[in-house]
């Protein structure tokens, strides 16, 4: 089936992650929605990582050869088409992922968050929600 | 905006009921206007005399805190509560009992719907 790409009208689409990329395969559904959504000209208006899913803003994940890295994947796609992404603050230190500031305000020996990721709180994607056209929360069920 | 939260998650399998609680908790901070909703096994959330153990945050608690927060607008499905034989005589909050009628007049109330 050839898909539309010339939509009646973009839309921008604020989109939350939830859970963990190797426990549930909402990931990979959510990954190729967002490379779809860009393809037919619409826009993400902001990528927010809560809970598990701020498991993909570290760049540390190593996999297997013949395995996707979901970290990877996203990071890239984040990189590639300029998306505004945000991990939860919060959920982010829970699990381990910190950046430079975090690493040095809480004293630990090195920091994992990805490029073109930042922490940030809830306030972001409330407002993002509040701004965008629509909004998705793929692991919210 | 007007924010309806639907709440499924039972309170102590996964940290995903407390996350979803924190983020109904910040859009009212935030000044939206937030009504909730529990359904599914969410309705356990509602238990009152939760004993959770040390080092883990007791739901019930956090539950009180959404009147601080001026959520006032709390729902609860009557059929989920029939399911899993809840009596809302035990629950922690004064919530409305809401029939599929109801749930879906606040679906469509609602600018912006979370479901955890």
């Amino acid at each position: 089936m050839k898909l539309n790409t010339t939509p009646p009208q973009a839309q921008s689409v604020a989109i939350m992650l939830v859970h963990s990329p190797y426990t549930h395969s909402i990931n990979e559904t959510a990954l190729l929605y967002v490379k779809s959504l860009i393809q037919q000209g619409h826009n993400v208006h902001q990528l927010f990582l809560y809970h598990e899913a701020t498991q993909i803003a570290s760049n540390l994940t190593i996999t297997a050869q013949d395995e996707n890295n979901q970290a990877t994947q996203w990071q890239e796609l984040i990189n590639t088409h300029n998306i505004d992404c945000v991990a939860c603050i919060s959920s982010s230190l829970k699990r381990g992922v910190i950046d430079e500031q975090e690493a040095s305000r809480y004293e630990k020996p090195h920091h994992n968050l990805a490029s073109n990721i930042s922490l940030g709180g809830l306030g972001d994607w409330i407002a993002a929600v509040n701004t965008a056209d629509t909004h998705i929360v793929f692991g919210g069920h | 905006m007007r924010y309806l939260f639907i709440l499924k998650q039972s309170p102590y399998q996964s940290n995903l009921a407390r996350e979803a609680l924190d983020f109904a908790l910040a859009s009212a901070a935030f000044d939206q206007d937030v009504s909730v909703l529990f359904m599914g096994d969410g309705i356990f959330q509602l238990l009152s005399n939760q004993q959770s153990q040390q080092g883990k945050k007791n739901i019930e608690k956090t539950l009180a805190s959404l009147s601080m927060f001026d959520i006032d607008s709390i729902y609860y499905s009557h059929n989920c509560s029939l399911e899993r034989a809840a009596n809302p005589e035990q629950f922690s909050l004064n919530a409305t009992n809401a029939s599929a009628q109801d749930i879906q007049q606040l679906l469509q109330a609602a600018d912006k719907v979370f479901s955890f």
